[in-house]
């Protein structure tokens, strides 16, 4: 066996059949199904890009996406109760503006969206709206791991890869970090190891992994300690059964050049920066006088996304712009759900305008082969509880926009009754009651399609096509 | 869909019988036991490993946890920590502690996150190879050289950082360890053993 060879598996005679096995299969699958398996072949300026937000605790989707009109609501099951959130001054300006209906949609717009959607309403010819979607749990792990990997969890533990990982293992190792994910979990079931997430907290954590901490090794060092760990002892092979070894040394190669390249200077967030970071702060509102809450909240998640994507850092970004959990059962959901809704729907909307203003390689603007998903781990009840706040509610919505999406457009619906989803005709958008109830998984075969991308992974979630959102 | 063409169809179908037979439980019996992996070439067998015929791979490897790696690395280390400081004068920090770097390394914080990361992924190697460099440079101040003899004492930690024996004759299994202490001495040989997948992994 070759001892400094990066690719150790042993070639038995087993693995060659069943490679052969494996490749007549293609074949046949290939002939079967035409272009969706196969694989394309991307560099780092044509690679379409993801960005995945959630608002993690479960959104309340009379705010943002699904609303009601507030002045007709005022009894029964829906109670959009927009004056109890009117402290928020994003909801005050916008019941203003509506006579107090809430409804926010601007003209030429076939969205209407809550009172808590802030500056993301004007780009409405840029996003899709998908209403209704079962999430078929009330649980947080449970919804939030099923919105990451588009596969209902296995009881509370994730089930497949998340979409940035599927993203990156089928565009390539084209960047430093392929999937970047911050604040959150992310999940990789037997994709490539350069697809894995690197999960960081917030923007400090990515420039101590972009920086060598401490005294660094002399070159001669390190070059023997690189040749010692890849010397193949016995131990390495035992340990090697789930390629754990593989992953650890292609990790260890990986964080030498993260940690010796001139990325870190993209990300140092500090009250007196450089100017181009400084036109970063502008960009996304960030004040500088209160930079460690900026930077934690959803301004801060946006600006690394940003900074991630047009600095050839990363082609799929996971961030969440909730500011911390959503979870409001109290009456803090009167102070504290509009206010983290509005600034995480402003930082997405800085983020567009952002990527529609930075060019890439090829002299074209990012946001052309940029998709968004935007999710939460399910919807809060559309009555009140005794504490003033909301609960968990199955019938949720979310956010498409970008590349390959039909902007201006909705997609199904709850009813008027309790918020029940309802069935979609996938190739109108329009609620039928002969129609598919929608789910993760068809969200997620959509985005994938539309980045050109295959999604033979949930294909056991037998997803369907939302191809009203489809250009 | 496009039709298969009679030579394509031809080609699949043989390959798939090629497939099938090799995996029929009539051309190869049924393996009571595990098939052991036989490779000569492999170095660094511990001397009390009872042959170079090696038992099945394991299928469920972990990297340490936050928690195994606060608790291991002072006893490895003769007692000397990680830490980290946020300015240059400032206090030191042990950098393990949630509030440092223990969240950022995956411990679950409980509220956004239940479950540690089981994968040795860049961040957490990069931070690993970080804590050597640190833990080392402590130790070269603190720890003794315990033989006179380099490739006993490379034997010896060894041992006391991955829990392998090596046989006091086999200058085989510690070669590529002392070509790290040849080229950073004690420091370079510590930060080898502390970037060991073999420490890090269980």
């Amino acid at each position: 066996m070759n001892n400094t060879s990066k690719n150790r598996r042993a070639f038995s005679r087993r693995l060659m059949l069943q490679g052969m096995g494996a490749s007549a299969a293609a074949l046949w699958m290939g002939n079967l199904f035409g272009g969706v398996a196969r694989a394309q072949t991307f560099d780092v300026d044509t690679s379409p890009l993801l960005i995945v937000c959630s608002f993690d605790g479960g959104w309340d989707q009379l705010l943002c996406l699904d609303p009601r009109d507030n002045t007709a609501f005022t009894s029964g099951k829906i109670l959009p109760s927009y004056d109890l959130v009117a402290g928020d001054s994003t909801v005050n300006q916008a019941l203003i503006d509506t006579q107090g209906t809430g409804l926010v949609k601007p003209s030429g717009s076939n969205i209407t969206f809550g009172p808590a959607i802030g500056r993301l309403a004007d780009k409405y010819a840029d996003v899709g709206v998908v209403r209704g979607i079962n999430m078929g749990t009330l649980t947080h792990e449970v919804g939030r791991r099923y919105n990451l990997t588009g596969k209902f969890p296995r009881g509370l533990s994730a089930s497949g890869s998340s979409l940035g990982t599927w993203h990156a293992h089928s565009t390539g190792d084209l960047t430093a970090l392929p999937n970047l994910v911050v604040g959150g979990e992310a999940y990789n079931e037997g994709l490539s190891n350069f697809a894995t997430a690197l999960q960081i907290r917030q923007s400090f954590d990515l420039l101590t992994v972009l920086s060598a901490i401490g005294e660094p090794l002399t070159e001669a060092t390190s070059s023997a300690v690189s040749e010692y760990l890849w010397s193949n002892s016995c131990s390495d092979i035992m340990y090697d059964g789930n390629e754990a070894v593989t992953t650890f040394l292609d990790s260890h190669t990986k964080s030498l050049s993260l940690a010796s390249g001139d990325l870190a200077q993209h990300f140092m967030f500090t009250a007196n920066p450089p100017p181009a970071i400084q036109a970063l702060y502008e960009a996304f509102d960030i004040d500088p006088s209160r930079l460690a809450q900026e930077l934690e909240g959803g301004k801060g998640q946006a600006a690394i996304a940003a900074q991630a994507l047009t600095n050839g850092l990363s082609q799929a970004v996971k961030i969440s712009l909730g500011s911390g959990s959503i979870d409001h059962h109290d009456d803090d959901y009167q102070t504290d759900h509009a206010p983290a809704l509005a600034t995480g729907f402003n930082a997405l909307s800085d983020l567009i305008d952002f990527l529609k203003t930075a060019l890439d390689g090829n002299g074209k603007p990012y946001w052309d082969r940029t998709t968004v998903l935007v999710t939460s781990d399910f919807a809060r009840t559309p009555t009140l509880n005794s504490r003033g706040g909301r609960d968990h509610h199955l019938s949720s919505c979310c956010l498409v926009a970008g590349a390959g999406i039909q902007g201006n457009t909705v997609v199904g619906g709850t009813d008027d009754i309790d918020m029940t989803y309802q069935g979609v005709d996938m190739s109108t958008g329009q609620v039928d009651p002969n129609g598919v109830t929608l789910r993760p998984p068809d969200v997620h075969a959509t985005v994938l399609k539309a980045m050109g991308l295959s999604y033979d992974h949930i294909e056991n979630q037998d997803p369907v096509l939302i191809s009203a959102l489809l250009k | 869909m496009k039709a298969m063409s009679s030579s394509m169809l031809v080609v699949s179908l043989a390959l798939m019988c090629v497939m099938a037979s090799a995996c029929s439980d009539v051309s190869i019996p049924i393996e009571t036991t595990a098939p052991a992996v036989v490779d000569d070439s492999v170095v660094g067998v511990p001397v009390d490993h009872p042959s170079l015929v090696l038992p099945p791979q394991s299928r469920e490897v972990k990297r340490l946890t936050v928690q195994q790696l606060r608790n291991s690395i002072p006893i490895v280390a003769g007692g000397a920590d990680w830490t980290v400081k946020a300015k240059a004068n400032g206090p030191e920090y042990q950098a393990l502690d949630e509030r440092v770097l223990g969240l950022t390394l995956g411990h679950p914080d409980y509220i956004q996150t239940t479950v540690e990361p089981a994968e040795p992924t860049a961040l957490y190697v990069k931070f690993m190879d970080d804590m050597a460099r640190d833990v080392c440079a402590k130790m070269k101040t603190t720890d003794l050289q315990r033989f006179d003899d380099v490739d006993a004492n490379l034997r010896y930690l060894k041992l006391r950082f991955l829990g392998e024996k090596v046989a006091d004759d086999d200058a085989e299994s510690v070669a590529s360890l002392r070509k790290v202490y040849e080229a950073g001495g004690w420091s370079g040989a510590c930060v080898a053993l502390f970037s060991s997948p073999a420490f890090h992994l269980y």
